[in-house]
């Protein structure tokens, strides 16, 4: 084996696990708090990869700083998504949230289709394809600038969630929403901020999405897959789960890659061996909540 | 005598139903067309029912589709096996890989099995994809048609085994194996307290299920002449399978059929107006059930048209 390559591989698959814990951190919040499984969290990412590529298309706005506009209008569509379809089914079983969920992003996949048809479309930056040699590896801009906002945005919603009242707030509420709507905590207001936020978190990683990766309607579908084997490898609802298991995916999917026959074929295959090993062998994940 | 009537106006309902169903393919190319493909739907949503009935919600119904459809194509294409024995040959192999993945992720519930049968759909489509030295890859595999081609035959086919997944619906009933599945389905800690065993039934129901929905699949692959990953494992197909029954009806028999019937025929006028993205009526529809129709049509059907119906019947007595 080589050993540069080997190194390559393994430092790529870190950048690439920075992406990947952004990807999954919204869909990771909402189950945390409404404990609703997002079936359409990588069709929110799609819009928001969608999102960034009209801005600057048409608008000529660079991608990194389309950032604060894209969030804010996924925040509005994660607000309008829980008036129109999650509150109505917080207390309703299991199945129908998944059915709902599943409903929802076959409509956005369908709706970007028929706006947008199935064309690959990439947003040509000139920066992305520069790139940087630390030492051994040599590392895209585009890589790098993704792991670098990916990690802004984790770090900085863990210090909302751990240092802010509002964050306090939401943590009382996923713990025992009862006993925080006693001690004066408007349930309803934390749980349409956290849709808003966990949409909001989705954009920011379809801004990543447009940077780095083709954008089609479909691309969504891929990601809540890698999403939901990161945290069903990591235990729903656990932070510390989803950052471990996001660099158990990145790094594998980059090993599988660059070293197995026709690898580039089998690394999306990653994720459902993931997802198919954990539920065999350890459905409780690595780390519980 | 009420009781006696009341049955015999439902035995007369399905009669209506069979002759109804056969009259399409008399109809010309196309009607028959519409029926055949009607039918294949309507198999799928039974499949996908059975299988809901103990509680599990399949988002990747579409696998076992594509088992049953790879399964004979490829034993056509390098045995020489005829397309006929497809549905058997699907179901058969589909059945097989249910017994195994059912005693595997059944222990696991609701959301975790949703999201294990979507990863194993798309799983079987990266599969497919690699094993090119048998599958042939993104290219697919063209089949022998079914029959030679005879819309007829392969119509009195497609019929003959969704009456066969009826039966099955019935005999399900018949023998109570329903009511340890609506036990599971309810509260599966309570149904394994009262000495069910919940582990046996819920893979009898997954077994069930793939063995239908890969018959179908068996079916299609000598029907359309071709298999091709991105169609047979498609996501168009898993949520064909769970919007249909949900629309019309969980839990029943006629529920599934009228789901896959009006849906089916929606998605046919639509495909007209949008030849890509249909599949937005999928979506719309099936948020709407959820939101606003527990019991899908049939049930607004039996809860409230038909007895306003009776009430102005009587009034005008």
């Amino acid at each position: 084996m080589n050993l540069e390559l080997l190194v390559q591989a393994v430092a790529n698959g870190v950048l690439l696990a920075g992406f990947y814990a952004l990807v999954t951190l919204g869909l990771n919040l909402l189950f945390g708090v409404l404990e609703i499984t997002n079936f359409a969290h990588g069709d929110l990412i799609m819009i928001g990869a969608y999102a960034t590529l009209w801005l600057n298309r048409l608008l000529g706005i660079d991608p990194i700083a389309s950032i604060p506009i894209v969030f804010l209008l996924l925040f509005g569509v994660g607000l309008g998504v829980y008036a129109a379809f999650f509150k109505p089914i917080l207390r309703a079983p299991a199945h129908n949230q998944i059915a709902l969920t599943f409903g929802l992003s076959v409509f956005l996949q369908s709706l970007a289709l028929i706006a947008w048809g199935s064309d690959l479309r990439t947003l040509d930056i000139p920066y992305v394809s520069n790139t940087i040699s630390l030492g051994p590896v040599t590392i895209g801009y585009g890589r790098l600038i993704a792991f670098g906002i990916a990690a802004a945005f984790t770090v900085g919603f863990f210090a909302f969630l751990k240092w802010s009242k509002l964050g306090y707030a939401v943590r009382a509420v996923s713990q025992d929403p009862e006993a925080a709507s006693l001690l004066g905590v408007n349930v309803n207001k934390i749980y349409a901020l956290v849709s808003g936020l966990a949409a909001a978190l989705g954009g920011v990683a379809g801004v990543l999405v447009a940077v780095n990766l083709y954008i089609h309607p479909y691309v969504g579908v891929e990601l809540t897959l890698k999403a939901f084997s990161v945290v069903i490898l990591g235990g729903m609802g656990s932070y510390t789960g989803m950052l471990l298991a996001s660099l158990v995916l990145g790094i594998s999917e980059s090993l599988v890659g660059a070293f197995l026959p026709q690898g580039s074929g089998l690394a999306p295959g990653v994720a459902f061996a993931i997802i198919v090993a954990v539920l065999a062998l350890k459905p409780e994940g690595l780390l519980r909540r | 005598m009420d009781v006696l009537g009341a049955e015999r106006e439902r035995i007369y309902l399905w009669l209506l139903a069979l002759v109804l169903a056969v009259v399409p393919a008399f109809l010309g190319p196309y009607p028959a067309r519409v029926g055949i493909n009607a039918l294949k739907f309507i198999i799928l949503a039974i499949s996908f029912d059975i299988l809901a009935r103990a509680g599990q919600m399949s988002v990747g119904h579409a696998a076992f589709f594509g088992i049953g459809a790879y399964s004979i194509a490829m034993l056509n294409v390098h045995r020489g096996v005829p397309v006929e024995l497809g549905p058997l040959v699907g179901g058969l192999s589909a059945a097989a890989v249910a017994v195994g993945l059912g005693f595997l992720t059944l222990r696991i519930r609701g959301a975790y099995f949703s999201i294990g049968t979507l990863a194993f759909a798309e799983a079987l489509k990266v599969i497919f994809l690699y094993a090119r030295k048998y599958t042939f890859g993104a290219q697919g595999i063209g089949v022998e048609p079914l029959f030679g081609g005879s819309v007829l035959r392969s119509y009195a086919y497609i019929l003959g085994l969704a009456v066969l997944a009826a039966v099955i619906v019935r005999v399900l009933e018949f023998t109570g194996v329903n009511y340890a599945l609506a036990a599971i389905r309810e509260d599966e800690d309570a149904a394994a307290m009262l000495g069910i065993d919940t582990t046996k039934y819920k893979v009898l129901a997954f077994v069930i299920s793939a063995f239908l929905a890969g018959a179908a699949g068996g079916f299609d692959a000598g029907y359309t002449t071709y298999v091709y990953p991105y169609e047979v494992f498609s996501v168009a197909i898993s949520v064909a399978a769970m919007i249909m029954p949900i629309f019309g009806g969980l839990y029943t028999l006629s529920g599934p059929i009228i789901g896959a019937v009006t849906v089916y025929f929606a998605e046919e006028l639509l495909r007209k107006w949008i030849p890509h993205g249909y599949t937005i009526v999928y979506g719309f529809v099936l948020m709407v059930s959820i939101l606003y129709l527990p019991k899908g049509l049939r049930g607004l059907i039996v809860e409230r048209v038909i007895p306003s119906f009776k009430k102005t019947k009587e009034k005008t007595d």
